[in-house]
């Protein structure tokens, strides 16, 4: 082929390839898959802590029930065998797990799994891989060159080298349109994995966000009501009467504490409303692989960023004041 | 009724069926009868829990056969980036194959350079 020809053809790809990147360029899903991605170990990090609560709240209902005998009975005043076995009995619920490990490892599971998928988008919304093949085409064609000025030296094959040499020039012209090749096919086959993707793992993921909110909900709701039975158990016992005023004391230091913390989880963002958030954020990334609106697509996945790290900081403060 | 509204219902019973029997052991009675009472509201408590755990057991199935089809929904996706790196590997193994002969190459120079030598001083030049 002419060497203008080649060069002709040569722009000619790299101009089709340029206008074709630009038109199904995978790099602008990078942003909001990893912005989907870190808010999916945010959502991680805020079911894990609400089962925490829930097993705080359970555990101080679980106390005070085991207390009351001690507080409201005067046959048990001052009887330590009594105080023990209730002392025994709170130390043993202590260590119970709120879930069993199988329970737990298969929700970790999901979320792992929900990580996973959005990997593999931002893996495919990369183009590491793509210009790692480019340079290493490029070396390949320095390491040609290297290779033929030395053997060009060498008595035997010096003819071949020569020869090898002369098409040293339009390798380096072919590799670099090659390049071009590999970047449109890699962008395009990358655009249509991701689209391809999000569409087929659409229906899962919704449906996994859908159970996940509504445990994560049932939790919180559990919690709520354990605190609240617990502070029903306490006034219930001042008003039936208690064997001394120690006790009476206690109740109330009691009724202040689980009182506060209720308080506290009334006040603290909304689970449900994180993983719907993140629901939405996942339509938008369908919506996104259907009919691109980018910026549209950034804003949801980042307000849900923004929701989940509220609702998990909020989750930690209850914790960190147990 | 759905198995979790039954849930909820016998978790319901449960749960006042063991606060009967903790304001019982709280109210006047032999420590004897207090702490059998006691016991009772505590099995009471663990057939809460397992409830409560019901809830989460039942959606296992559901979550295992999601998180099947998430993977699945993922396969193009790892074929075409296990693809990419097949091809950077084959374009490695060919740098290292040319690298290999160009070292060879220079070895051989510098041999045939020696033998030149050799026979250059055994002409006496």
């Amino acid at each position: 082929m002419p060497v203008r020809t080649r060069g002709k053809l040569k722009t000619i790809i790299i101009v089709t390839a340029g206008i074709l990147l630009a038109a199904c360029d995978p790099g602008v899903y990078r942003k909001p898959v990893q912005d989907f991605r870190s808010a999916n170990e945010e959502l991680r990090r805020a079911y894990f802590l609400q089962l925490e609560i829930t097993r705080d709240a359970m555990l101080t209902h679980f106390s005070v029930q085991r207390k009351r005998s001690l507080w409201g009975n005067p046959n048990l005043k001052g009887d330590p065998e009594a105080a023990q076995r209730v002392a025994d009995a709170i130390a043993k619920e202590r260590e119970r797990a709120l879930l069993n490990k199988d329970l737990v490892a298969l929700r970790n599971r999901a979320f792992d799994t929900i990580d996973a998928y959005a990997g593999v988008l931002l893996a495919l919304a990369s183009d590491e891989d793509t210009n790692a093949i480019a340079a290493d085409l490029q070396g390949l064609v320095g390491d040609l060159q290297q290779f033929l000025g030395v053997a060009k030296e060498v008595q035997g094959v010096s003819d071949l080298a020569t020869k090898g040499a002369a098409w040293i020039g339009p390798l380096g012209a072919a590799v670099s349109a090659f390049n071009e090749i590999v970047k449109l096919v890699s962008a395009v086959t990358r655009s249509v994995a991701i689209r391809d993707t999000i569409v087929t793992a659409d229906p899962a993921i919704q449906e996994l966000l859908v159970v996940l909110g509504e445990e994560a909900a049932y939790a919180r709701t559990e919690a709520k009501s354990k605190y609240a039975a617990a502070e029903q158990a306490l006034q219930k016992q001042l008003k039936a009467g208690v064997v001394d005023d120690a006790a009476a004391r206690e109740i109330s230091e009691v009724l202040a504490l689980v009182a506060a913390k209720a308080n506290r989880l009334e006040g603290a963002d909304g689970l449900k409303e994180v993983f719907e958030s993140a629901r939405i954020a996942q339509a938008g990334l369908v919506r996104r692989a259907a009919k691109p609106d980018y910026n549209e697509l950034l804003g949801q996945v980042r307000a849900f960023k923004v929701q989940v790290i509220a609702v998990r900081q909020s989750l930690e403060a209850l914790r960190d004041e147990r | 009724m759905n198995p979790r509204d039954s849930i909820q219902s016998l978790r319901r019973k449960t749960q006042q069926l063991e606060e009967e029997f903790v304001t019982l052991a709280a109210s006047t009675g032999p420590a004897s009868v207090a702490k059998a009472l006691d016991l009772v509201a505590m099995e009471l408590h663990d057939t809460d829990r397992a409830l409560f755990e019901a809830v989460f057991l039942r959606n296992d199935s559901k979550i295992k056969r999601l998180i099947d089809e998430v993977e699945a929904a993922t396969k193009g996706g790892r074929e075409i980036l296990h693809t990419l790196d097949e091809l950077k590997s084959s374009v490695d193994k060919a740098r290292a194959l040319v690298k290999r002969a160009t070292k060879n190459a220079a070895k051989m120079k510098t041999l045939i350079g020696e033998v030149d030598e050799i026979i250059g001083l055994a002409r006496g030049e």
